[in-house]
């Protein structure tokens, strides 16, 4: 506002007139308005002309007795930027218009006028005519008129702002603060803190110059002159008396403006919040008038308190929830990412690999600014302020750095949210398997701030480990009851031998007993027996130390169920190799009748199998399917992979004992889950599936 | 026993199969070793064999399923099992599908010869 030049406005105002007395008594009216110098014309809201002074007769050329009962606008030929029908409409709406007008007189010669219209309002607030004053302004010099049309801007502006502003008379004002310094005063603002009766006396006495239609509207005025010459008391509530004080002193002070919050209070009672803005036009020293400006930021008030409302609701789940929260203060953090990034390190992640002692650096400038109850637990405090103002350093092992790096890229990938497992300290330095949430949300980037929560999964942890040491004892359980079946395997392996050894010498008893042995044919029998006894030896001697036969416990299964158990015995190689795992299980099956663990250590047999073949060829997207269906009358069971399937070489031998292609196997594992299939009555083989992967076949009759 | 009778012995472990032979020959028989139930199939030999002597568990045809196939195309040749397998199950199908003899290894070279005589006398 200081640029708008205050001192050239022009200010004018209705002399206060009943308008009963105005319109039933032109004979009065009628010498006083011939007096002015201004031209003065009354017209109807139709726009016929009620009264026309001779000041309008001389400007115009016109008589009024010509000119009464006609209508004005046409009559004059008025014209302006908007239509006549707009002014009248804007009139009507905000009980006066001012502004400039083009209109021919009576000799045909255009003359720029300067108009003022006031709507005069009847005893029910009815507008009933209205009054112009008029001045010829087609003769100023063009400075003046410039400095007109300056003037006029601003009056436009001071009008147009969608901000209220008051024109205030501070004279009576300075006069009591002048008997303030008279009486001695020096501490004004002790003394106004003191004596706010002194405010109050001095707000009542700050008259209102003028008003703009914002104000009007915003006050809950019918017109600019329910608040014009009046005082600034009805609109200053006692709440908001500081804020006068603070003008006061800043006036004193020589301040050229002053904003504050404040309040006000509108003529129906209503209290607005708002923006005030005084300003002390330049060299008014003492003189004229202040301008007010007031911006309702009631909205944004509302607003804000919307805003704290949804942070206590934040707050309130903050602490609610169960999960360990940690808001996360990123100021120090920002500072050190913008002083990198002035040095040209944009690559965060990359930079904390190369710089040992970074990451460090990098938690030491994080702080924990708030946490809930549940991360108090965590972290094994009893007092909040164990936590708050902690720097992040102390809660991360370096062995979890790993974990902080990747969060810091994900960060600067722009992604809100990241998580992982990791290990951390608590306050006690024990160390804690956590499941690391960092969300940082743009909102909360904005306020330099990033939430983490933190769910204790120690418990967990130690759930898996139990799980994998079930695993191991199933393995374990699983070899041991594959010795039952090994035990079968290896009467059969040993068999072998030993029916070749019986009819070889229950035929070298029949060649010697003859008449006339043949030595030949005993020595080539006896020999075979030898080798026949060795590999008999050599089986047993494979035996070691295994034990057990465990029983075949049948019951009626659905072989799906099955599978879906096996397959969560082996949920950790599938996470360790990173296997694909697809379960294609035909519904609606007949069940089987089959022993659960033998049926299981098939499946795991089979599948971890097909995981270390894959893992040898470095299949780069190992897959293991898994797919039941029913075929020709049985239960078909299918496993297929995506390594490089069986070698032709290896093909016939795969079942057989003591085949394997691992170094440290004991090539019994396919044997034996042949010799299980077999004792349900099923089949299993091995075929290469058309993409190229191993496939292992078994059936298993349906229960009848 | 004249004439002289073929038999063919059918086993994936030469072992077995060669003491077979032998066993048969010590008792003046003659045997025709093959080391699947495919390769005495495409010998051309089942037309003059008058026993087949057939281990059960082999890597393709199994006798059992040797032992159906004949069946199925009428031929009326006995058929002596041997099996290295001791599971109930086994044995269950195999008998079921009606062998000459049904024999374990090792086997009893007396109840053998008992069982080849009474299935070449028939």
């Amino acid at each position: 506002m200081s640029s708008v030049p205050f001192h050239c406005k022009v200010t004018r105002r209705m002399l206060p007139m009943p308008i009963e007395t105005l319109l039933n008594l032109p004979d009065l009216l009628g010498p006083v308005i011939d007096g002015v110098a201004e031209s003065v014309i009354v017209r109807d809201l139709n726009g016929r002309i009620l009264l026309w002074n001779k000041a309008s007769e001389a400007l115009y050329g016109f008589a009024r007795g010509t000119m009464v009962g006609r209508n004005l606008n046409d009559h004059l030929n008025a014209h302006h930027a908007s239509t006549t029908a707009a002014l009248e409409r804007h009139l009507l709406e905000q009980g006066h218009w001012e502004g400039e007008l083009k209109r021919t007189t009576a000799s045909g010669e255009d003359r720029r006028v300067e108009v003022k219209w006031t709507v005069l309002r009847g005893p029910d607030a009815q507008p009933v005519a209205i009054v112009e004053y008029g001045r010829d302004i087609t003769r100023l010099s063009e400075i003046e008129l410039e400095s007109r049309l300056q003037a006029h801007r601003y009056r436009n502006l001071f009008q147009a702002m969608a901000a209220s502003f008051w024109e205030l008379d501070f004279s009576e004002v300075r006069k009591m603060l002048a008997q303030l310094v008279r009486n001695g005063v020096k501490d004004f603002r002790g003394y106004f803190e003191a004596h706010p009766e002194f405010i109050d006396a001095a707000i009542a006495v700050t008259r209102v110059v003028d008003v703009n239609d914002k104000t009007v509207m915003l006050f809950g005025a019918g017109k600019r002159e329910d608040i014009i010459g009046g005082t600034a008391a009805p609109f200053w509530p006692p709440e908001s008396r500081p804020v006068y004080a603070e003008s006061l002193l800043a006036s004193i002070n020589r301040q050229p403006n002053l904003s504050r919050e404040t309040r006000f209070t509108t003529l129906g009672g209503r209290t607005i919040d708002a923006l005030f803005t005084v300003c002390w036009p330049s060299g008014h020293d003492g003189r004229g008038t202040i301008l007010v400006g007031l911006i309702d930021i009631s909205d944004r008030v509302a607003a804000e308190q919307e805003v704290r409302a949804s942070e206590l609701r934040y707050r309130n789940l903050f602490q609610a929830m169960s999960m360990a929260l940690f808001q996360i203060d990123t100021t120090r953090q920002r500072e050190l990412v913008a002083d990198l990034a002035a040095r040209g390190i944009e690559d965060i992640a990359a930079h904390s690999d190369n710089e040992p002692g970074f990451l460090t650096t990098y938690l030491d400038a994080m702080s924990i600014a708030d946490v809930n109850d549940a991360a108090m637990r965590i972290m094994g405090a009893q007092e909040r302020s164990e936590l708050i103002g902690q720097p992040l350093t102390r809660f991360w092992p370096p062995s979890s750095y790993p974990v902080i790096r990747r969060a810091i890229a994900s960060s600067f990938q722009q992604k809100p949210t990241f998580e992982e497992e990791t290990v951390q300290y608590r306050l006690d330095g024990r160390e804690i398997h956590t499941l690391f949430t960092l969300n940082a949300p743009p909102e909360l980037r904005a306020r330099n701030m990033v939430l983490v929560g933190l769910t204790d999964i120690t418990e967990r942890e130690a759930a898996r480990k139990a799980l994998r040491q079930l695993q191991s004892e199933f393995a374990h359980a699983s070899r041991l009851s594959m010795l039952g079946e090994l035990t079968a395997s290896i009467a059969h392996e040993v068999n072998q031998p030993l029916a070749a050894i019986a009819a070889n010498g229950a035929a070298g008893a029949r060649w010697l007993s003859r008449p006339m042995p043949d030595l030949d044919e005993v020595r080539a029998i006896n020999a075979n027996m030898v080798s026949d006894a060795k590999r008999a030896a050599d089986i047993i001697a494979r035996l070691r130390a295994m034990a057990a036969n465990k029983a075949s416990e049948r019951q009626r299964l659905p072989l799906n169920r099955v599978i879906e158990e096996a397959v969560q015995f082996l949920h950790h190689e599938l996470m360790t190799h990173e296997i694909d795992l697809r379960l294609e299980l035909a519904g609606g099956l007949p069940d089987i009748e089959a022993d659960r663990v033998q049926i299981q250590q098939i499946i795991v047999n089979l599948a971890i199998n097909a995981m270390q073949e894959m893992k040898r060829a470095r299949c780069p997207k190992p897959r293991l399917t898994l797919m039941t269906l029913a075929r020709d009358g049985e239960m078909r069971f299918e496993i297929e992979d995506s390594g490089p399937g069986i070698s032709p070489e290896y093909q016939d031998r795969l079942f057989q004992s003591f085949f394997t292609t691992k170094a440290a196997g004991l090539g019994m594992g396919l044997s034996i889950c042949r010799n299980i299939i077999e004792a349900h009555g099923g089949r299993i083989w091995a075929e290469n599936a058309p993409a190229g992967g191993a496939r292992f076949v078994f059936t298993l009759p349906f229960v009848r | 026993m004249s004439p002289e009778p073929l038999i063919s012995v059918i086993d994936d472990d030469a072992s077995v199969r060669g003491a077979v032979i032998s066993l048969l020959r010590s008792f003046g028989l003659k045997g025709l070793a093959f080391d699947s139930a495919e390769a005495f199939l495409e010998s051309g030999k089942l037309a003059s064999t008058n026993l087949v002597i057939t281990d059960i568990h082999m890597p393709g045809m199994s006798g059992i399923d040797l032992k159906r196939k004949l069946d199925a195309q009428g031929s009326t040749v006995p058929m002596i099992m041997i099996t290295a397998k001791t599971e109930a199950a086994v044995m269950e199908r195999a008998q079921a599908c009606n062998p000459s003899c049904l024999l374990k290894k090792p086997f009893d070279s007396e109840e053998f010869i008992a069982c080849v005589e009474r299935a070449l006398s028939l």
